[in-house]
């Protein structure tokens, strides 16, 4: 019998392939948590199933990336503070404006919560990345 | 990337599904090489180059403007 020819295009193009429907899927879901949560407001028992596969998803991508040391950028909290300041603006607007919290304190210390963490988890990422980099330049 | 293997490729007296099979790919791969279409990795490169009796620099080359 002839063995399969393994084309190293055609292997490339279905890869690219997967790669473009795993984003269509991975993005598809997302709008579709995020209309069944703010649009239709069901509960969440209905959607917790598809929550859970778009967050550990989400999360198993976050940590494969850290882990091959793809983000080659030094640790810099300077370049974090717009983007977890923009985040708890967001996490804010969504308490105030869908969870009806009108408590400004609550509010206020959600928001510090919030931008703490999400530093915090974002330096995390970077350092550990910057790791796995200086462990990829080592010799042995 | 530019190539010569359809030169070469004939100077060895090779149709394009030989070399293919020769190189485990298929013949549309070998099409889209020659035509500068598909830049092959570099194993499929020293493949082709060992199968064409070549070296590298006898088969590839980079355009002068994508060099830069």
């Amino acid at each position: 019998m002839k063995k399969p020819v393994r084309d190293e295009r055609i292997i490339q193009e279905a890869m690219k392939q997967n790669s473009l429907g795993f984003t269509i899927l991975f993005f598809g879901l997302l709008f579709d948590i995020l209309c069944r949560q703010f649009l239709f407001h069901q509960p969440i028992s209905s959607y917790w199933d598809l929550a859970l596969l778009f967050f550990g998803t989400s999360l198993y991508l976050a940590v494969k990336r850290v882990s091959s040391g793809i983000y080659t950028g030094k640790v810099s909290v300077k370049r974090i503070i717009p983007s977890s300041i923009i985040a708890s603006i967001v996490y804010s607007a969504v308490n105030y404006r869908y969870f009806k919290n009108t408590d400004l304190l609550e509010l206020f210390i959600g928001a510090i919560t919030f931008f703490v963490g999400f530093l915090a988890v974002n330096l995390l990422l970077q350092y550990v990345s910057q790791k796995k980099n200086k462990e990829i330049l080592k010799d042995e | 990337m530019i190539n010569r293997i359809k030169l070469a490729r004939m100077e060895k007296g090779l149709t394009q599904q030989e070399l293919a099979d020769a190189v485990d790919v298929t013949r549309q791969t070998i099409h889209l090489i020659e035509k500068g279409k598909y830049n092959p990795s570099l194993k499929l490169c020293l493949s082709i180059c060992h199968v064409l009796d070549k070296t590298l620099d006898d088969l590839f080359w980079i355009k002068e403007e994508d060099n830069k």
